[in-house]
């Protein structure tokens, strides 16, 4: 089983977090800022909601560090699932607020930030989908589908399935494909490395 | 929709959704009761959030703003100390901090007040209790002398009757007591006698109370013999009124008298007599 490479320090680091040591906080800054800070700005589309929403997580990892479990995850995936999940908040919450002020526009997240966005903008952010397809290459366009709408676009299991008019089972069933295929790359990564 | 938390098996679809964010409602609150309890879906979930995290890091890396990390620490200097654990969105925990600080001297003041009130009532509570504790043994010792002057002045009220049906019986002799120090002597009184000499009713007047006791002895006497036959307690008038039941019949005996003699061992002293009177039957009194 793959492990994070990281463990050990990151987990001091996250105790000594959970005693309010401030060094401990800003160490963890240092590692995690790049990945959480992009994460969000992929998945927000907007650098402004990125760093406000990548604030937000580094003070949750300050408040829940003492609610850190091992047993459900190595340090990495316990600071990236709250990144993530603080995300998808920020993301569920606004896409309430367009449905309400216009509900015809409701249907894609992609078209919500990309009609305040420049045109360059817009062309970096397909590429970035472009690159995130290429590294999801691995999965069959069905799954690639379920994947980037459950996790980089914050649709719940139900939406997905609406949007895709397709059964709740089979949207469970993509997922469960897809988490198979890429537990078999992150292992085989693991192995190289 | 899953609304059971005891799954039969482990919901491995769940945990994929779950570790994406993408469960909901019902099916993510079953799923949090049964990760509780269930150490292999907590092994595979950590696994499952470890693809998360890779999928997280698929994205092109940027680094954030070079000012995004002192704003990080004074949000964080801001949230005060420190961490819950499974606390609530930060926005709601920085919310809550405020409403605390400004509710806790509150309250601190108010159950302060509350402990004194509790402390001044418990005091006045347990001294009323003792008063009142005090206050029911004098009532319970005034009730038990008044029970006792109750039953007293029965048993009198019950000699009293006893002595009114002897005197209103024409076969009741009736006899003059005889002061042993002369007719000018305070004490006088009378004895009732029964028909058969077995009954003997005394009513006494002017008695002085012995020094030693409110009782006289009384006898009945002989040439050859002295014999008690009860006593007689005198209240602080000086009067009295006894029934006593001899075993043997009084006309078998020559005298009745009174003395203050307390020993009944041995026969009363001449100067121990206070009043006598000669047993004769049928005779009245003077």
């Amino acid at each position: 089983m793959a492990t994070d490479r990281q463990d050990p320090e990151d987990h001091r680091l996250l105790e000594r977090t959970a005693r309010g040591d401030e060094e401990a906080l800003a160490a963890l800054y240092a590692k995690y800022a790049t990945p959480v800070y992009s994460l969000a700005r992929f998945m927000l589309g907007q650098p402004a909601l990125a760093e406000e929403a990548t604030q937000d997580i580094f003070l949750n990892i300050w408040l829940k560090a003492a609610s850190y479990d091992p047993g459900r995850g190595g340090p990495r995936s316990w600071i990236m699932s709250v990144a993530h999940h603080r995300v998808v908040d920020v993301i569920r919450s606004r896409r309430r607020i367009q449905a309400m002020t216009d509900p015809g526009g409701y249907e894609t997240l992609e078209t919500l930030p990309s009609k305040q966005m420049p045109t360059d903008e817009e062309a970096v952010r397909n590429l970035e989908r472009e690159r995130l397809r290429q590294a999801l290459s691995v999965l069959p366009a069905a799954q690639q589908e379920a994947i980037i709408l459950a996790y980089f676009e914050g649709y719940s299991q139900s939406e997905i399935a609406q949007k895709l008019e397709q059964p709740l089972g089979t949207i469970k069933t993509r997922v469960r494909l897809a988490l198979q295929k890429l537990r078999a790359v992150l292992e085989q990564h693991t192995v190289d490395e | 929709m899953m609304n059971d938390s005891a799954y039969t098996n482990h919901p491995e679809e769940l945990l994929n959704l779950h570790a994406l964010h993408a469960l909901e409602g019902d099916d993510e609150r079953a799923l949090q009761v049964h990760l509780d309890t269930c150490a292999a879906c907590r092994r595979s979930l950590a696994l499952k959030l470890q693809i998360a995290a890779m999928l997280g890091q698929m994205v092109e890396q940027q680094p954030p703003p070079a000012g995004l990390q002192a704003r990080v620490m004074q949000a964080v200097a801001r949230a005060g100390t420190q961490p819950t654990a499974s606390g609530p969105p930060v926005r709601h925990v920085i919310a809550r901090a405020s409403w605390i600080r400004l509710a806790m001297p509150v309250a601190a003041s108010f159950f302060a007040v509350v402990l004194t009130a509790s402390l001044v009532m418990h005091y006045f509570t347990v001294n009323r209790l003792e008063l009142l504790e005090e206050e029911n043994l004098a009532l319970a010792e005034r009730l038990t002398v008044a029970l006792a002057a109750a039953a007293q002045e029965r048993e009198d009220m019950g000699r009293l009757k006893a002595a009114n049906h002897m005197i209103a019986d024409p076969d009741t002799s009736r006899l003059q007591l005889e002061p042993m120090g002369g007719v000018d002597a305070p004490s006088h009184g009378v004895l009732l006698l029964s028909e058969d000499g077995r009954h003997v009713m005394l009513l006494l007047a002017g008695m002085v109370q012995p020094a030693q006791s409110e009782t006289y002895q009384v006898w009945l006497m002989r040439s050859d013999r002295r014999v008690p036959i009860g006593s007689v307690e005198v209240d602080a008038s000086g009067s009295a009124t006894a029934s006593l039941a001899p075993q043997e019949s009084v006309f078998g005996f020559d005298w009745l008298a009174l003395s203050t003699t307390q020993d009944t061992g041995k026969a009363p002293t001449p100067e121990s007599l206070v009043l006598r009177t000669r047993i004769t039957p049928g005779r009245t009194g003077r």
